[in-house]
């Protein structure tokens, strides 16, 4: 129950710091981070695929109705939201997906939970910078705004992540 | 059913996943003017591709008689020309310089007739030198219709059958002009109305364009006039016009660009400001 209270909280402070803060930075086009879907990341390993999705498709749409772009958000984080379990069961295994626990180096080790980390900010990313040029023209460009913007993403879900799991054991 | 059950059951995640993701998409799509357009300008390639795949094989079937047609018309224009030859032998297409109107042969990919709204795809685009707002006419120069909008490859026309179609008619060389529209009956007839009651119409006679839309030049072929009757007001005739084309058997188009249309908008919009 108490990590209920945890993930509310998380999502709470990241979906105000996107809309309050994150969106309203002008330092650069280039330099976008998204850190609402924090909470998708740090879902428990072995969280239901419904819930991976439902999560994705609630910080996307909160998102979204803050902010105002209209179903962008939504569209990413949903799809993120469907393909974290696959993109888990192939990282960690089966077995990986069994003994469950928070994503983060302690319980799944550096090397994977980089894999993990980087897979799905960069896919989360790759969906929401697609749909926002919305067109094959400017594809430098487009290219350019992903990768910068999967940089600043990881970066700052990074240190959400380290909030986060240096409070939480390692095993649910 | 239990296999249904069964299925259910192992793909509701995918399926949720699908209802809401579509959901979020159409959303997104409708909410600015960009996206939307984008999405129609992708539909029209799409529709436009698929058509003109589905056109190029009829379009085959019909070579022999467009073959007949052509040399037809051919002949008709040479004997045309000589005999403007002889009339004015000093003419050169030098001379014609300043002539507005560029043609563009295109193919009928997708058309409609039995709509109170119909509309014509046609196999060029911008990148073929299509503009919207060019004129669409029959190789003998029947009036069929105007372009709304361009992709890449292809164009979609308003028909000349189609309720919101507006243009300015004129019986035979007389001066007096009338409203073209079409009233969604028949798709043979469109209707002539707000003709001045000096204007004399006459059964067989000619209908032709005025020149006062920027889609059409003068004097292009509507049709002929089938009836008329002089309206309730007593002032003005209404009169039944039969088309000089199918429509539905359009196949072979000529579009027409006015090469001088973007002047003459900008000068008249010069002219509205400078009054209000």
């Amino acid at each position: 129950m108490r990590y209920i209270f945890r993930y509310l909280m998380l999502f709470a402070i990241t979906v105000l710091l996107q809309t309050f803060f994150f969106d309203r930075l002008t330092l650069s086009v280039y330099f976008a981070p998204m850190i609402y879907t924090a909470v998708l990341v740090l879902l428990p390993v072995n969280a239901p695929s419904v819930l991976n999705l439902m999560t994705g498709f609630a910080a996307g749409a909160v998102t979204d109705l803050l902010c105002g772009t209209a179903g962008l958000h939504t569209i990413a984080s949903l799809a993120a939201g469907y393909v974290r379990r696959p993109l888990l069961t192939a990282i960690v295994g089966l077995d990986g997906m069994r003994d469950g626990g928070f994503p983060g180096p302690r319980n799944m080790g550096r090397r994977q939970f980089t894999q993990y980390f980087i897979l799905i900010t960069a896919f989360h990313a790759l969906v929401f910078y697609t749909f926002e040029a919305f067109t094959v023209g400017h594809f430098l460009y487009t290219l350019l705004r992903f990768v910068t913007g999967t940089v600043s993403s990881l970066l700052f879900l990074r240190i959400a992540a380290y909030m986060f799991n240096s409070k939480a054991p390692s095993r649910q | 059913m239990y296999r249904l059950v069964e299925f259910l059951r192992r793909s509701y995640v995918t399926i949720l996943f699908v209802v809401l993701e579509i959901a979020a998409v159409s959303f997104y799509i409708q909410s600015t003017p960009y996206t939307r357009a984008r999405m129609l300008s992708k539909l029209y390639s799409v529709t436009g591709w698929a058509a003109g795949a589905r056109s190029e094989v009829v379009s085959y079937f019909a070579l022999a008689g467009e073959n007949r047609a052509l040399n037809e018309r051919l002949a008709l224009l040479e004997a045309e020309v000589a005999a403007l030859r002889e009339t004015a032998p000093d003419v050169t297409p030098e001379v014609a310089e300043d002539f507005p109107y560029s043609f563009i042969a295109a193919r009928v990919v997708a058309n409609t007739v039995n709509r109170p709204r119909n509309f014509i795809t046609l196999n060029r685009g911008l990148r073929d030198g299509v503009v919207p707002e060019s004129a669409v006419v029959t190789p003998s120069g029947a009036v069929v219709g105007y372009v709304l909008e361009c992709s890449e490859r292809y164009s979609v026309a308003m028909s000349i059958l189609n309720v919101d179609f507006r243009t300015s008619g004129k019986i035979g060389e007389s001066e007096y002009s009338g409203s073209i529209e079409w009233r969604g009956d028949s798709p043979y007839e469109i209707t002539l109305c707000n003709l001045s009651k000096y204007a004399d119409p006459e059964e067989g006679k000619r209908v032709l364009t005025t020149g006062f839309s920027h889609y059409f030049a003068p004097d292009m072929m509507i049709g002929t006039v089938e009836s008329f009757e002089m309206d309730e007001t007593q002032t003005s005739y209404t009169a039944a016009v039969r088309l000089s084309v199918d429509m539905s058997r359009l196949q072979n188009v000529l579009i027409v660009r006015n090469e001088a249309l973007g002047e003459v908008a900008e000068l008249e919009e010069r002219v509205r400001n400078s009054y209000n």
